[in-house]
């Protein structure tokens, strides 16, 4: 029998404690509300139930563990949108929900809500081990060596609520995948997992650690290369012992892990984090086949069809052009057979990227049940995801997400900018980057113009914290603020999958109202010096950032 | 003088802190830090003192390993709640120097923490000031099951008389 899985489901210990955490929750609430609680203790309290106070209103961060929902979680998501919020959430690089327009003493409300549908916002926020990354197309993806996900819901059960390890000296983010093909960025995470084969065969843990964007971006170093899975909680507790020890807690921005990592060297980190892990490799923490059964059982199955692949597909895309555009630009091979994977795009103009409207999740929920196993995935380019579809439905899903204006064909393209809040929303943020990005998905309109380019990913970041990953965009953009005005840094060169670099500063910062421009002339650069089939990076590998810096800038003035 | 709570229930603190300058008086507990401790060994680990111990976070657990079985309590410091290392120290304690005697949070302790400290092996919480008693002993029951293995041998909180 073909089969995969989609979701986990609790069981009564884990309703359980999302439960009580939404009654803590409430009583931490009505403790501050009736001013017996510390302002800055509630404020950690808070940010590790994923709150905010963000420039206009409170910002709930809710965790999606693992980037994958069902229909009835997408479904309470758009409920609360529209009566707690403005009507729309919008999906962050980490997979997860935000909400930008909450009452703050509506939240315990909302996340009992959220715990009603097996949700929770625990550790989205604060200086502790966050929500979990992985792979969005866990489970169907033809290059996977193994499903990421049984391992990600052990670390989301380990991390949660960790008493030791719930106050560290700054945030903590995992990234996991099974597959050969990246798709979580993760070299550039506090502890990227990657599953690997070592030469027994056997499936082990590739380790990096101290990789992260901000203000100081680090690629993440291999700290081991194959690691037993069964010792895989034991040796996460050893490194995060020696980092909630060691780690700097004089200065928020020398905080994180890579900078440990950095003065320590590699090898030295290495030595401390084996001599604390021959204390517990053999204790509680290991993980025995009973354990690691026992949350294999806890996912629900899907049943695949026996189908034979659709060979209709080649009409539909001969007939209708802007079905064979979609066709060919936001679906992508399923494992099985007469499957196919559809990514849903949130990038359109007239809206943020990533962002997705009350009905509009709705309707998705609706469209995941018919079509797709009732499960949605949320993926790090702030798009959604639908797995399980079959080929023969393609065309009337596709008809579908037009409607709902969720089938622009610009999936990988430029117009697929990864986006923060930027200072529109973000009390951090010293420029927009909302507008921005408007403002290149409209030069790049045109289908034939966005096609002949070819896949180039943006990044933008209203700040030096990074949220856009603008290091880590083919071509990156940096809000910063001269004089009370938005200026934008503009790097080159970055990556984050299997290759994964850091992008360079081109020049001098563009204002606000040369972006768009810019950004025109460093595409023109790559198309009119690119050869056959070179990408972006080759082309600029090849020639060097000189022809772009001049286009850019003798252009202007 | 601020209230001490055992494992859940306010006790009479009958611990003295003393600075490194003090006499050792006459309350036969004190509390002193590692650099005296260091210092004063040799009188003290034949004195009739109950003898414990206080350390920063900036301390290696380590340094006390020797001292540990003439030790009544040891005392980690959290300077400010957010500073999570006396988490780790705890655990350390426990764990990897076996050490079974009392072991007290002081400094910057909240209710909303106490279930963490517990789960890392204190036994003994010294409130800070701005704390209220009764909603301190009600901390321990917020959440019922935890994720993690348990520390062996610390007493339970939320089975005592609560």
């Amino acid at each position: 029998m073909l089969r995969s899985f989609t979701m986990y489901a609790y069981n009564q210990i884990d309703q359980k404690l999302v439960d009580e955490r939404v009654e803590q929750f409430r009583d931490q609430t009505d403790r501050f509300l009736a001013g017996k609680l510390d302002e800055e203790v509630f404020k950690q309290l808070r940010l590790r139930n994923g709150l905010y106070v963000q420039r206009h209103a409170p910002m709930l961060r809710v965790a999606v563990p693992y980037g994958i929902l069902n229909s009835d979680q997408m479904r309470m998501l758009g409920h609360i949108a529209r009566t707690y919020d403005r009507g729309y959430a919008h999906v962050t690089t980490r997979q997860n929900f935000q909400f930008n327009w909450p009452a703050l003493e509506t939240v315990p409300d909302i996340l009992a809500h959220l715990a009603g549908v097996q949700m929770h916002a625990i550790q989205t926020s604060g200086n502790c081990i966050r929500n979990v990354t992985s792979d969005p197309l866990a489970g169907v993806a033809p290059d996977e060596l193994e499903d990421p996900r049984i391992w990600c819901e052990l670390l989301r059960q380990w991390s949660t609520l960790h008493p030791e390890f719930s106050f560290l000296p700054r945030k903590f983010k995992f990234a996991v995948t099974g597959s050969r093909q990246d798709r979580v960025a993760s070299q550039v995470h506090d502890i990227g997992l990657q599953l690997v084969q070592n030469g027994q065969g056997e499936v082990c843990f590739k380790v990096l650690v101290g990789g992260g964007m901000g203000r100081t971006p680090v690629i993440g170093k291999l700290i081991r290369d194959f690691l037993p899975r069964h010792d895989l909680l034991s040796y996460l507790d050893a490194i995060l012992r020696v980092y909630n020890l060691h780690g700097r807690r004089d200065n928020i921005y020398k905080a994180r892990i890579k900078i440990l990592v950095n003065a320590l060297g590699i090898e030295t980190f290495r030595e401390q984090v084996e001599a604390e892990w021959q204390h517990l490799r053999e204790s509680d923490l290991k993980l025995s086949d009973q354990r690691i059964d026992r949350i294999r059982e806890s996912f629900q199955i899907h049943k695949y069809k026996d189908l034979e692949d659709d060979d209709g597909i080649k009409d539909q895309c001969a007939q209708n052009p802007m079905f064979n555009s979609w066709y060919r630009q936001n679906t992508q091979a399923h494992k099985i057979r007469g499957y196919r994977i559809v990514t849903l795009s949130l990038k359109n103009h007239g809206q943020a990227p990533g962002d997705i409207s009350d009905t509009q999740m709705e309707q998705v929920a609706d469209l995941a049940d018919q079509y797709s196993a009732g499960e949605i995935r949320t993926t790090y380019s702030q798009n959604l995801i639908l797995a399980q579809v079959e080929q023969v439905e393609l065309y009337s899903l596709w008809q579908a997400l037009t409607r709902l204006r969720l089938a622009n064909p610009n999936i990988g393209t430029v117009n697929d900018v990864i986006c923060c809040p930027g200072s529109d929303f973000c009390a951090l943020a010293n420029a927009t980057s909302i507008d921005v990005s408007e403002d290149i998905i409209r030069r790049f309109d045109a289908l034939d113009k966005l096609y002949s380019i070819g896949n180039i990913r943006i990044n933008i970041s209203g700040c030096i914290n990074a949220c856009g990953h603008h290091h880590v965009g083919n071509i990156g953009l940096l809000g910063v603020d001269k004089n009370g005005e938005d200026w934008y840094q503009i790097t080159l060169g970055g990556a984050a999958s299997n290759y994964t670099a850091l992008g360079k500063v081109l020049g001098p910062a563009v204002a606000k109202r040369d972006v768009g421009e810019a950004i025109e002339k460093i595409i023109e650069t790559y198309v009119d010096y690119r050869q056959v089939d070179e990408s972006f990076l080759q082309t600029l590998e090849r020639i060097g950032r000189d022809p772009f810096k001049a286009r850019v800038y003798v252009s202007r003035h | 003088m601020s209230v001490v709570i055992n494992l859940n229930e306010v006790i009479t603190d009958d611990w003295l802190e003393t600075s490194d300058s003090d006499e050792l008086g006459s309350n036969r507990s004190v509390i002193i830090s590692l650099q005296r401790l260091q210092r004063d060994w040799d009188v003290l680990q034949s004195s009739d003192y109950r003898i414990g111990v206080e350390l920063e976070a900036t301390d290696d657990v380590e340094e006390i390993r020797e001292f540990l079985p003439r030790l009544d309590l040891v005392a980690l410091n959290f300077n400010v709640f957010a500073d999570g290392r006396a988490f780790s120290q705890a655990r350390l304690l426990r764990e990897r120097l076996g050490y079974r005697g009392e072991l007290r949070a002081r400094g910057d302790v909240i209710r909303d923490q106490l279930s963490f400290m517990h789960r890392c092996g204190f036994t003994q919480f010294q409130l800070a000031d701005s704390e209220e008693v009764e909603l301190a002993l009600n901390a321990f029951s917020d959440i019922s099951d935890t994720y993690q293995p348990e520390i062996k041998q610390i007493p339970d909180c939320s089975a005592t008389s609560r």
